[in-house]
């Protein structure tokens, strides 16, 4: 492995060849073969965050990255893994928090695109079940749905490159929650999320059944309207397609 | 031991799901990337389905490192299982090369050296794949640019004999002979002279770079005329075997490498009219 991820050392003496310098040629092939495919799996992962890199910041960054981090899986699918935190902790890019950001919406986007399958519940499923039980329902969700939180317009910037536009400028803000997943057919969606609704939904992901999110809720609702607020979210995450099973 | 012989495929690429639901084209089958659908659901999963309710699929692995010291990593070993399952190929193939040692990928195809030790080696551990997985396996050839002083032995001398002693089949790559031809200045009518008909399954070509002192498997263009010919020469020597056209970068429209199959079956066909002339 010394040859294609240094191009000399231990095994180059056991290559046979004409000469030093045919043998050194030869070698080459390897080395520039092996740092052209994971950089081409670093911009085919992360177009976005290749175009907003621009030419040399792109080929800076897949030069340190790959030199940091030879890869360790047998799928290519995961040498970008460490990026988020490269970008986080290297500079120059540690001194641009949004790259990190990026970086890992990328990388979600990934897990949506090729999460497992599953087939969404429709909402009747839900109102035919009478209310007395209400309170000890929980929900399953589809396996692509992720919850994205930037401090960081980041999701702004990748959608403005997505749509060949100039992205905006980098900016720094409150938490923002985003909602991803994948969709009836197949797509990528997302969506922000305002603080309750990001509580609630962390909530029913983690298990929590319909009368503790109702619990939680009371940080933004009153307590005789905060029942048909949460039915509200639940009526969205229906209608979006991502419940998968009710637990009664 | 031999398996009947399924006509004429292309690799199943990302580009073209769509082109091959819509217009159904006259391929006899796919060759899918084992890689690309070991993922737990999405697009991916649901094309490869949908093309496999239209088409027989041989599936194509780059990752079982069969010659690396390392290991045999049985994850990815079962993960191929669970695939298999999955689309019921007709057949299963990956190449007689290492990618990785002590736990480094290198995601390239590396060559061996070619001693009596080496096919130990591989031979031993593609036993030991194919009672995983309950099926043979097809062993590539692969192209290369190095080769080592330790070498004892021709690589056809090699190949043959791995696939011998392991009891498996070939997916010869033509291109991948005449590529390493070049680069290590061996007649290719030698290595075809060295393989045992009965063991070829498959057949990949390709498109390459020529650098003059050196060749590259690139797969990024058309067959050129040099692989046709040693196409049509296996063919004379070994009968028809089932061949697919290998693209996987600069990846045109489909009907362009439809077309480009179109010719390998009539390289095909002169090949073996010539065989009945004789
Ligand atoms: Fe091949």
């Amino acid at each position: 492995m010394a040859y294609v991820q240094r191009a000399n050392e231990s095994i180059v003496d056991d290559i046979d060849a004409t000469s030093d310098e045919h043998r050194a040629r030869r070698l080459s092939i390897y080395y520039n073969a092996y740092r052209i495919r994971l950089r081409g799996s670093i911009e085919v992962d992360h177009p976005a965050l290749g175009v907003y890199l621009g030419d040399d910041g792109f080929e800076t960054l897949a030069a340190a990255y790959i030199d940091t981090h030879p890869s360790d899986q047998t799928s290519l699918r995961h040498f970008c893994d460490h990026l988020p935190d490269f970008l986080r902790h290297n500079k120059p890019f540690s001194d641009f928090g949004v790259l990190s950001q990026l970086a890992e919406f990328e990388r979600l986007l990934m897990d949506v695109f090729d999460a497992a399958d599953s087939d969404a519940q429709p909402m009747d499923n839900l109102t035919s079940i009478p209310a007395t039980q209400w309170p000890s329902i929980k929900l399953l969700f589809h396996p692509s749905v992720r919850l994205y939180v930037s401090s960081w317009n980041s999701v702004e910037i990748w959608r403005a490159i997505k749509a060949n536009q100039k992205p905006p400028e980098a900016l720094q803000s409150e938490n923002q929650a985003w909602l991803v997943w994948r969709n009836f057919d197949r797509l990528t969606e997302f969506r922000s999320l305002a603080a309750d609704e990001y509580a609630a939904l962390s909530n029913a992901l983690d298990g929590v059944a319909f009368a503790g999110i109702c619990e939680s809720q009371l940080e933004w609702s009153a307590e005789t309207i905060v029942a048909q607020n949460v039915l509200d979210m639940l009526r969205m995450w229906f209608t979006a397609g991502i419940v998968i099973s009710i637990d009664i | 031991m031999q398996l009947p012989p399924i006509g004429f495929g292309l690799g199943l690429r990302t580009d073209h799901y769509q082109h091959i639901l819509e217009h159904n084209p006259d391929v006899d089958w796919f060759e899918a990337l084992s890689e690309n659908y070991m993922v737990a659901g999405g697009k991916p999963k649901y094309y490869l389905h949908e093309v496999r309710k239209r088409y027989p699929i041989v599936l194509h692995g780059v990752s079982l490192s069969i010659g690396s010291t390392d290991p045999l990593n049985l994850s990815y070993i079962e993960s191929l299982k669970a695939l298999i399952d999955e689309v019921d190929p007709n057949w299963v193939s990956d190449h007689l090369c290492w990618t990785g040692v002590s736990g480094t990928n290198s995601h390239d195809l590396m060559p061996l050296p070619y001693t009596e030790e080496a096919i130990d080696h591989v031979a031993g551990r593609i036993i030991q794949v194919q009672d995983i997985l309950q099926r043979p396996l097809l062993i590539e050839n692969v192209s290369s640019y190095v080769s080592f002083t330790h070498s004892k032995i021709e690589e056809w001398e090699f190949y043959a004999e791995v696939v011998r002693r392991a009891d498996c089949l070939m997916l010869l790559d033509i291109n991948n002979i005449y590529v390493s031809a070049r680069n290590h200045s061996f007649d290719p009518d030698d290595y075809l002279k060295g393989l045992d008909t009965e063991r070829i399954q498959q057949i990949h070509l390709a498109g390459h770079t020529d650098n003059g002192d050196h060749v590259i498997d690139t797969h990024d263009n058309d067959v050129r005329d040099e692989v046709w010919r040693l196409y049509r020469t296996a063919l004379r020597r070994f009968g028809m075997v089932s061949t697919m056209i290998e693209r996987d970068d600069n990846i045109p429209p489909f009907d362009d490498l439809k077309a480009e199959l179109d010719l390998a079956r009539e390289h095909a066909a002169e090949a073996l009219q010539k065989n009945l002339d004789e």
